[in-house]
């Protein structure tokens, strides 16, 4: 029945409610995830009183609170992207600052090592500049190591982000789907009326969700959250939640990857610091280290090929001068055979700085390339005589592999990291050529020949004398035997060494190539090693070891910068978003304030009608006395 | 648009933040003097300036290359500079010793002053530079080239050449060998020699000798037989007459494009050879210098071997003399050429320089501007924070 008082009680007990919500929002302005709520609020029913329906007041219908699906899903999405480029942007910041520091940077020790080569050019008999070359050569290898340690750390770095990261997801799974539980729970329990804190804190746990990794949301019907990650992988069904956990990738156990039960994710993960983490090891960091390797390799083989065509201070050849790692092959832990698969360096120019994997099908071996599992073409049959041929490598497979088998080859992953200084002994610097060459002094023609050079000193006379005698002025023979045409500045090979001959011999001139015994004041291979600063030696000839250097340095700061530009992008994108959600879900302290002006008066209101009902009341209750 | 008063806060806070970096940045770039801190700032900026890095680097030690060769080039220059004077002084010594005033005795005091001279050259081929390096030793710049031994003066050393790279393209050689300066000098006059047969009782004395024709001139040997003081024959390798003739003192002797002088009268059955142009070691010739000149003079023959000698000694002098200012030529075109390449070469780096610090180095003007905007601008922002602290609707409600 339509009852003053009892409209009147409605109504200040409705204002009442909503003075509890504005109270609940005020209290709640400064919490993260929270939505701002609001009392429905409809009247009454009415009823038909003969001369009309009179209303029965007010009643709330439930407490919503504000919250746009749509927008919300915007700003997960534009967070998980955004804290996928800062993580990337950390780590690859991380290493541009490293390779151009003139301090902690290849550029200067790599400068100071040739200057040191040509100082021994220019002094080849000189013992303390020699010791200098070797000073130096270790100060180089030094700078590789702490480079390649630097990276190393970021490795690290990033397996601590993806145990850290995976411990968060689990743990915000979990809570996701008790929250779940609870929601549908309190749904069945209240009957529509929406568990808006419940929601609230849901919501929330996703948003943290997404900054470790991006996700995908769908609705139940029974108002639960399924939350999927990566490729469509389900992390939270309803009131279940599935693990991620950490595991060793399966041919480089010092580096991590993330399974979900039995599937390997790691490479489908994206978003959030964890696929940045990811993203910046698969391209940067392994980028970083493998092109590090290949200078390292490609200095290291320069040297020691220049260094073995010469002789040092005591009349020996020269031995290596770097010492260094050859391809490091791994062998898949699951697999069966037995086979041990070994690779050597047999052409930097051809490295790619890419690796490989070589698989064995049951019948025949074939390449991938290990970042896209695309197939390499493999020339050769993999035995001693006739070893497999692949970027730069030769590859040896033993007996023993079983189908399926699968070994992980990487060419320059030790490079930087074992590359140290052979030579110890000054006097060991080889800075002199083997042969040298006389004309003889009773020689009348107006030829001369050239210092020489050796271009294979594997020849099997190579070292042994040759004298070359002008039977005429056109033609020679070689020890005593052979007649060969006389080409003036055509060069000759005779046992591994090219000499030069040019103007006129006379018949009787003879010429000599002989060991060059005594020979310390010779710098004839000091000189061609320092020429090696700007000799092409990698990426098919065309680059030295300090452009491929150059190259990573521009390849990281690009890459930097593009992370940066994109991270501003991302912020800004956030930004907006977000914006967009503030205006529909935060709280406005002064709109918080004009509606509990406006819910006090409407209460003021009310009591004062009750205060009329009972006036009412008495001034019928007076009427009938 | 609704604003939340918790997310427009945070805003403010951010901006603050972002203003801030923004002005450490800048304040690195000025206390460093470095535009690009990181290659990220500036990819391509960063890796110009490594290249040019390197070749300033390698520039320098180009520069440093020079100098290397400049004192070896100016010890050796020094050394071929005295060696001229005393082949000098020889010369004028042997000229005294060919006139008629002089006796045995005088002669013999000459050849020992001569002996004594030649020692000295011999020290000045065995020359050491500042790192103990033997400068006229070739390659074996650790073995003392020139020794002497019962057969005369060896040459111990080879025919290498040190050479040096002072530019880009460019590879200087410093240094040149005992052989070239010392050993291997034509004795004659460069094309032929003629050589009296140690056996002549006569009194014939060569005098200078010429290619009188290139054209019909062939190198060959040929012996110039004296039938009589007065009628000689040439008769060549396969002991073929060539020509004969009739000769007077003071007369040359002309064949196949070969002419010499030959004083004096030769007696009957002395013989001349002519042969191509051997080379000749300068100490071989000084040697044979001193022999000559201590031996008595007391008749025809004697005179005559001895005058012989001594012209023999003169032009071989001269040959010597000729090989060493030739060597001392080149010497100093190459001095001259490393002075060329050194300006170069510093120039190149200036420009380099420059260039790098363009891309590099910060604009100090431009970046002290920047910061002062940059700070008015975050004072700006802080002040206007403060400002909006304080409005809001609870603090006016009573």
């Amino acid at each position: 029945m339509p009852d003053l008082l009892s409209t009147g009680v409605s109504a200040l007990l409705t204002n009442q409610r909503r003075l509890d919500v504005t109270s609940h929002n005020v209290a709640n302005a400064n919490t993260p995830g929270y939505s701002r709520q609001l009392a429905e609020v409809s009247p009454q029913k009415a009823q038909y009183f003969g001369v009309g329906y009179i209303g029965n007041g007010v009643k709330i219908d439930t407490i919503r609170r504000r919250y746009d699906q749509f927008v919300s899903g915007r700003v997960r999405s534009s967070q998980s992207e955004k804290k996928r480029l800062d993580t990337f942007h950390k780590l690859a910041s991380s290493i541009d600052n490293v390779l151009a520091d003139p301090k902690a940077g290849l550029s200067p020790a790599l400068h100071d090592f040739y200057a040191a080569l040509q100082d021994v050019s220019n002094n080849p008999t000189s013992i303390p500049v020699r010791q200098s070359l070797l000073s130096r050569a270790d100060v180089l290898t030094r700078r590789f190591h702490t480079l390649e340690n630097h990276i190393d750390s970021l490795e690290k770095r990033v397996n601590n982000t993806v145990k850290n990261s995976v411990i968060d997801i689990n743990t915000l799974a979990q809570s996701i789907a008790k929250v779940n539980h609870r929601i549908v729970t309190a749904n069945g329990m209240t009957n529509e009326a929406p568990p808006n804190d419940l929601l609230d804190k849901r919501d929330h746990l996703i948003d943290e969700l997404s900054k470790q990794v991006a996700v995908s949301v769908t609705e139940q019907d029974d108002s639960s959250y399924n939350v999927f990650i990566g490729n469509g992988q389900a992390l939270v069904i309803g009131n279940h939640a599935s693990q991620l956990h950490v595991q060793q990738q399966p041919f480089n156990a010092r580096r991590l990857g993330v399974a979900l039960g039995q599937t390997v994710v790691t490479n489908q993960l994206n978003g959030g610091v964890l696929g940045g983490a990811l993203d910046a090891r698969r391209e940067t960091i392994d980028h970083a280290q493998n092109t590090l390797g290949r200078v390292a390799l490609g200095l290291a083989d320069s040297v020691n090929a220049q260094h073995h065509n010469g002789t040092d201070l005591k009349g020996r050849p020269g031995e290596d001068f770097f010492s260094i790692e050859p391809p490091d092959v791994r062998a898949n832990v699951s697999n069966n055979g037995t086979a041990s698969v070994a690779a050597s360096l047999v052409d930097p120019a051809k490295l790619t700085g890419k690796n490989y994997i070589l698989r064995y099908d049951g019948s025949a071996w074939s390449a991938l390339n290990s970042d896209n599992n695309a197939s390499v073409p493999l020339s050769g049959s993999g035995t001693a005589s006739n070893p497999f041929v692949l970027a730069g490598m030769k590859i040896t497979v033993g007996s023993g592999v079983a189908s399926g088998d699968s070994y992980l080859i990487r060419p320059t992953a030790a490079a930087a990291r074992t590359i140290s200084v052979e030579v110890n002994d000054p006097a060991a610097v080889a800075a002199a050529a083997p042969i040298r060459t006389t004309s003889s002094p009773d020689n009348t023609g107006g030829a001369k020949i050239s210092a020489g050079a050796v271009v294979d000193a594997n020849n099997p006379d190579f070292l042994n004398t040759a004298t070359i005698t002008f039977t005429s002025p056109s033609r020679y023979s070689i020890n005593g035997s052979g007649d060969y045409a006389y080409h003036d500045s055509e060069p000759i090979i005779i046992n591994g060494t090219q000499i030069n001959l040019t103007g006129s011999p006379a018949v009787g001139d003879t010429f000599t190539v002989e060991p060059n015994t005594g020979g310390t004041g010779d710098n004839r291979n000091a000189l061609a090693l320092s020429d090696l600063q700007t000799k092409g030696v990698l990426n098919d000839g065309t680059a030295s070891v300090g452009d491929a250097y150059n190259q990573l340095v521009a390849d990281i700061g690009t890459q930097t910068r593009r992370t940066e530009a994109n991270k501003e992008a991302a912020q800004a994108l956030y930004h907006h978003a977000k914006n967009v959600k503030e205006s529909v879900s935060g709280v406005n302290l002064d709109e918080e304030a004009a509606n509990m002006v406006r819910f006090q008066q409407g209460y003021r209101a009310a009591a004062r009608m009750i205060g009329v009902s009972q006036t009412v009341f008495d001034s019928l209750i007076n009427a009938v006395r | 648009m609704r604003i939340s008063s918790n997310w427009s806060q945070q805003q403010a806070v951010k901006t603050m933040n972002r203003r801030e970096s923004g002005i450490a940045h800048t304040r690195r770039q000025l206390s460093t003097g470095k535009r690009i801190l990181a290659p990220a700032d500036d990819p391509i900026g960063a890796t110009q300036t490594l290249g040019i890095n390197r070749t300033v680097s390698r520039t320098e030690q180009f520069q440093r290359n020079i100098s290397q060769v400049r004192a070896r080039l100016n010890q050796e220059a020094q050394a071929l500079s005295a060696v001229t004077q005393l082949l000098q002084k020889i010369r004028q010594g042997t000229i005294q010793a060919s006139t008629a005033s002089q006796t045995n005795k005088t002669r013999g005091m000459i050849g020992a002053t001569i002996s004594q001279r030649a020692k000295e050259i011999g020290q000045i081929a065995n020359t050491r530079d500042g790192t103990g390096d033997y400068i006229f030793a070739g390659y074996r710049a650790d073995i003392k080239p020139f020794e002497t031994t019962p057969d005369g003066m060896a040459y111990r050393g080879d025919q290498g050449q040190r050479l040096f790279r002072v530019g880009p393209d460019q590879i200087m050689p410093a240094g040149d060998n005992g052989a070239v300066v010392f050993q291997r000098i034509p004795n004659g006059n460069g094309a032929f020699a003629v050589i009296p047969d140690s056996g002549n009782n006569g009194g014939g004395v060569i005098g200078a000798s010429t290619v009188s024709d290139p054209g019909t001139y062939q190198p060959g040997t040929f012996t110039i037989t004296f039938t009589s003081p007065h009628e000689y024959s040439v008769r060549n390798a396969e002991n073929k007459v060539v020509t004969t003739g009739q000769h007077q003192a003071g007369d040359s002797i002309k064949f196949n494009g070969i002419q010499f002088v030959l004083d004096g009268d030769p007696a009957a059955g002395d013989q001349f050879t002519v042969q191509p142009s051997d080379n000749q070691s300068l100490f071989t010739t000084l040697n044979r210098l001193v022999e000559t000149l201590k031996q008595p003079m007391n008749d025809v023959a004697s005179q005559a071997r001895m005058h012989n000698g001594i012209n023999a000694g003169i032009r071989g002098l001269d040959r010597a003399l000729t090989r060493v200012l030739q060597v001392r030529a080149r010497v100093g075109a190459r001095l001259n050429n490393l002075d060329d390449q050194k300006s170069l070469n510093g120039a190149f780096n200036v420009e380099l320089k420059e260039q790098r610090a363009d891309i590099q180095d910060t604009d100090f003007a431009a970046a002290s501007s920047r910061l002062l905007m940059q700070k008015a601008v975050l004072q700006a922002a802080q002040k206007a924070f403060v400002k909006v602290q304080n409005l809001s609707l609870f603090n006016l409600l009573r």
